[in-house]
């Protein structure tokens, strides 16, 4: 699962630690979502695009090779 | 102060209040391992309670910090992962002791394992069919 999740922080000029305490997660994180180590919940998700103002499918893009 | 600044003093005062917990009791009412050992976690305790108030009132943010790191879903998928890897552990071990045990013939140790064994198969087998019903 790809994101966009670096990008829009950084448009949205927060840095990870408070891109955490808004979604009251740990920095850590948002740091293994950014680098696509974690994939998050769905309720995660929702709270991501939600603060974005974007729907899940435009910050979380699916790729086919994950079904392999 | 920050967070791992934060889990290493409570790591220190735990270990604090337990041993003056133990050596008080041990000097007031003679030696008892029991009361000891019960001693020192009630003294740790008292000493982790004490802590935590400070940390309410002088550094609030870590406490919250705490709270979510707590409730962290990545934490919580790692210590899934982590308690998973262990029982596999633990279930492995078990049964190799057991085993090696009756070959032995350690009766004592052959029992003990393999009830070890037999109960905690027995709690996952329950806590998994319970889990599916309810998830």
């Amino acid at each position: 699962l790809k994101n966009k999740l670096e990008e829009l922080r950084k448009e949205k000029g927060l840095n990870q630690d408070e891109l955490a305490s808004i979604l009251k997660v740990s920095r850590q994180t948002i740091s293994s979502l950014e680098n696509g180590r974690y994939n998050p919940s769905l309720i995660l998700a929702f709270k991501i695009a939600a603060l974005f103002r974007m729907s899940i499918e435009e910050i979380f893009i699916f790729g086919e090779d994950e079904n392999e | 102060m920050n967070n791992k600044k934060n889990l290493v003093f409570i790591f220190l005062i735990g270990i604090m209040g337990y041993f003056l917990g133990a050596i008080v009791y041990d000097l007031v009412s003679g030696f008892s391992r029991a009361g000891s050992h019960l001693s020192g976690f009630l003294t740790a305790t008292v000493f982790f309670g004490l802590y935590f108030l400070y940390l309410k009132k002088k550094f609030p943010k870590i406490l919250d910090d705490m709270t979510i790191e707590q409730h962290d879903e990545r934490e919580k998928t790692i210590r899934e992962k982590a308690g998973h890897c262990t029982l596999y552990f633990v279930f492995a071990s078990t049964f190799i002791i057991s085993i090696f045990a009756m070959i032995k013939n350690h009766i004592l140790l052959g029992i003990v394992s393999g009830s070890i064994y037999v109960i905690l198969l027995t709690i996952y087998l329950l806590l998994t069919y319970y889990f599916k019903r309810k998830i």
